[in-house]
């Protein structure tokens, strides 16, 4: 019985609490805003200039990276990347080969109300990648037995990570944009292999950490709609 | 130009002043296996067994001599699970042979260094010639931390 009497008064309470609450807000906030419709602004097209880095500093990945996004309002964006990446390095004592392929899906946020048709805003992603690994020629020296060869055949694997980035793009020119965006990436599942730590996972980087950080260089081409001049 | 412009253009700058490394390899990559020595055997003590005492692999050409109650800085064969040991001293003409049972797993340490081999060891047979008890202490063989088995002579 005085269970009974217990949960009613909690009912009671929560029910005049909310009641009480509701009508805070309605005084507060008499005058209400009008949500603004979605709006199609445009569908952008980008390439990720920044992997042409590689050619200089890690000439043993060749990789491409694009991206599309649909532009609500100027402010929602709808996002889907996407890559390949290949990594062919050669030491004096094996032959690492590495291949796949990633894909990105998230939304981005814009925080900018004055210069709306540019960038400064956040994104979240989840991604996946698929790939598969092998070393040849493996020769590994030890000071009693001499010289021990191996081969390590390929093994495929598939990994998942959470990516939040805070990004910038400006439109340099009509419809191209140029855009900066720093990211961390963190693993969630997959992609470990104790005998063989993968060197670069595509999409994600350094296969043998949890986190991790960068930065993208993007250009873009936007195919407007309901541009206003 | 805005301001977001200008910040684009900075960050397109910094990025292209970029390190690029082929750092040489500092780590250790032999995986080590001690032999940990106790004697207690007044006929071996009296002969000063240990002063001679070594091991050798038929496969090897050089032999690991006895220091400081150990024997270290030897490794298990990389091409077989099992590896033969003998245990001979320069003042003693009996010797003893072990053969120990083990796996190995090949692990990439680091690009720079190449690859490793782990090993675990399962077991260890002896002959009784002059060995009295043979002890796994540590069964796991890495580049980092070495096996340890204990070899009793009583």
């Amino acid at each position: 019985m005085a269970l009974l009497r217990y949960i009613t008064f909690s009912i009671l309470l929560i029910l005049f609490t909310y009641s009480f609450s509701f009508g805070q807000d309605e005084n507060l906030y008499a005058q209400k805003k009008e949500k603004e419709p979605l709006k199609l602004m445009g569908i952008k097209f980008g390439a990720n200039i920044g992997r042409f880095a590689d050619f200089q500093f890690k000439p043993e990945r060749f990789s491409y990276e694009g991206s599309a996004d649909i532009n609500l309002n100027n402010k929602y964006f709808g996002l889907i990347e996407g890559g390949y990446s290949k990594i062919d390095l050669e030491k004096n004592n094996y032959h690492y080969l590495s291949e796949g392929t990633f894909i990105k899906l998230g939304f981005e946020y814009n925080m900018l109300k004055k210069q709306p048709t540019d960038f400064l805003g956040i994104a979240i992603k989840i991604g996946k990648s698929d790939f598969s690994q092998q070393a040849k020629n493996v020769l590994i020296e030890t000071s009693q037995w001499g010289t021990f060869e191996t081969n390590i055949a390929p093994i495929d694997y598939s990994m998942y990570w959470l990516e939040a980035s805070l990004g910038i793009k400006g439109e340099i020119f009509n419809n191209v944009y140029l855009g900066w965006s720093a990211l961390v990436k963190a693993r969630v599942s997959g992609g470990k292999d104790t005998n063989l730590q993968p060197y670069d996972i595509p999409g994600f980087g350094n296969g043998s950490k949890s986190i991790n950080l960068g930065i993208n260089y993007y250009i873009y081409y936007q195919i407007p709609f309901n541009r206003s001049k | 130009m805005n301001i977001a412009k200008k910040i684009i253009f900075v960050f397109l700058l910094l990025g292209i002043v970029a390190a690029c490394s082929d750092d040489p390899c500092n780590l250790e990559t032999d995986s080590f296996l001690t032999l940990g020595i106790t004697v207690d055997d007044t006929a071996l003590t009296n002969a000063d067994f240990t002063d001679g005492l070594f091991v050798f692999s038929p496969e090897w050409t050089d032999s690991v001599y006895y220091d400081s109650e150990k024997i270290d800085s030897i490794t298990l064969s990389p091409n077989n699970t099992i590896t033969t040991f003998v245990l001979a001293s320069n003042k003693e003409t009996l010797k003893d042979t072990l053969w120990i049972y083990h796996q190995n797993t090949i692990r990439l340490l680091s690009m720079e260094c190449g690859f490793v081999i782990d090993s675990k060891i399962d077991s260890v047979e002896n002959t009784w010639n002059l060995i009295d008890s043979v002890a796994v202490v540590n069964e796991k063989i890495t580049n980092e931390k070495n096996g340890l088995i204990e070899i009793y002579y009583f």
